[in-house]
């Protein structure tokens, strides 16, 4: 078959179109403005609810740092908590701006980018229950430091070295563990699942494989369609 | 200006561009429903998005930038919106029952069916090239470079050619 082979059939194809009532432009434009504002009102209640999640994120978030730092301003002088909840707050805020940025991804979302500029933003948003989660688990470790003080490490002795080694050895453990496997690659398994609970792993791991089709489309390597 | 003119351009507009809106959502959806509800969405997205037309810029690649863009958001949706809202009549009419003994309208919908079965990217690809859009124009809808337009479109025609070929033999 040749090049203007397929270009004809698309040709006859639009051609066959021609006669065909495929556009009922009469309703159209008879019903157009409720049909405008039917429109309207579903886009509008699909953008409340992605944003009303968002929102609620970050008010969360930002009342738990206020929290912390509140406590953070009676106990300063010790630097084991001051390094501890000051690790938390970083975390936390890292995933405040994460949900920040995506709100003015929403606000700024344009179909009339182009399509790789437009599906990235999109996948952008879908994927991110999983860069809150890992994120998230990578403040465990200052949850076992925060209540070390100069007193415990003068007179703690090797009993508390060695509770202190394993606790906080296990901690940074699991929460490397966590952060390097909560991805899509490993969405199937059942504890990766539970730990994005709520979210619609399907969807999930179905953006994270769309962000490799956009980047092989990018580089030109795309892999024929299974 | 009022709101009418306006309106009628627009509408004048969607009438002069059906048969692509309609080869849009053929591509990316099997069901006939969903290919109402898209049809009636990728109408809404170019309605709202009306502003961000640049007369600087070819009204037909703003157009497939948002007919594409809202077509591929939709067929990647794990669940569709639900049940189409009904104006008055079917906004898109189609008919399912295909003439499968006429040569012609059976390599037709071969290759109809061979472009839905190509990733969702190539597939608008696939489209703008088969549509006789240029390199330039492909890239600036699709946002990739010209070289790359033409590196994936010989191999995309390569494998529809193929699957034409393997259909023919078998």
């Amino acid at each position: 078959m040749e090049d203007i082979q397929l270009q004809n059939l698309w040709k006859a194809y639009d051609e066959k179109l021609e006669d065909a009532k495929i556009l009922n432009m009469k309703s159209l434009a008879l019903n157009f403005e409720s049909f405008a504002m039917l429109q309207h009102i579903k886009a509008k209640a699909k953008l409340r609810s992605l944003l009303l999640s968002k929102i609620l994120c970050i008010v969360f978030g930002v009342l738990f740092i206020w929290i912390v730092l509140e406590i953070l301003f009676r106990y300063y002088r010790n630097p084991y908590f001051t390094v501890s909840a000051g690790c938390i707050v970083l975390i936390t805020s890292i995933t405040i701006l994460d949900y920040i940025r995506q709100i003015f991804i929403i606000a700024d979302m344009d179909y009339s980018d182009s399509l790789v500029q437009t599906q990235q933003k999109l996948v952008f948003l879908q994927t991110s229950i999983i860069r809150s989660v890992r994120v998230s688990f990578l403040q465990l470790p200052f949850y076992g430091t925060f209540y070390i003080t100069q007193e415990m490490i003068r007179s703690g002795g090797a009993t508390f070295w060695i509770f202190m080694s394993i606790f906080t050895g296990a901690f940074i453990t699991i929460a490397l563990f966590l952060y390097k496997n909560i991805s899509y690659k490993n969405i199937s398994k059942g504890w990766v699942r539970s730990l994005l609970n709520g979210s619609d792993w399907k969807s999930v791991t179905k953006a994270m494989e769309f962000i490799n089709e956009i980047e092989e489309f990018k580089k030109g390597s795309s892999q024929p369609h299974k | 200006m009022n709101k009418e003119p306006v309106k009628e351009d627009f509408l004048n507009l969607i009438q002069d561009n059906k048969k692509i809106i309609f080869k849009i959502c053929n591509s990316y959806c099997a069901n006939k429903n969903d290919r109402e509800d898209l049809a009636q969405e990728i109408i809404y997205h170019l309605w709202k998005s009306g502003h961000s037309f640049n007369t600087d810029h070819k009204f037909s690649t703003w157009m497939y930038r948002v007919a594409l863009n809202v077509a591929i958001s939709f067929y990647r949706k794990e669940k569709r919106s639900g049940p189409v809202i009904s104006i008055a009549e079917h906004l898109i009419d189609v008919e399912d029952k295909k003439d499968e003994h006429n040569e012609a309208e059976k390599n037709i919908n071969l290759l109809q069916q061979f472009i839905n079965e190509l990733k969702e990217l190539d597939r608008a690809l696939m489209i703008l090239y088969l549509e006789e859009k240029s390199y330039s124009e492909i890239s600036e809808i699709l946002g990739i470079t010209e070289t790359n337009v033409a590196t994936k479109i010989n191999r995309t025609k390569e494998k529809l050619k193929q699957k034409f070929l393997l259909y023919n033999k078998f």
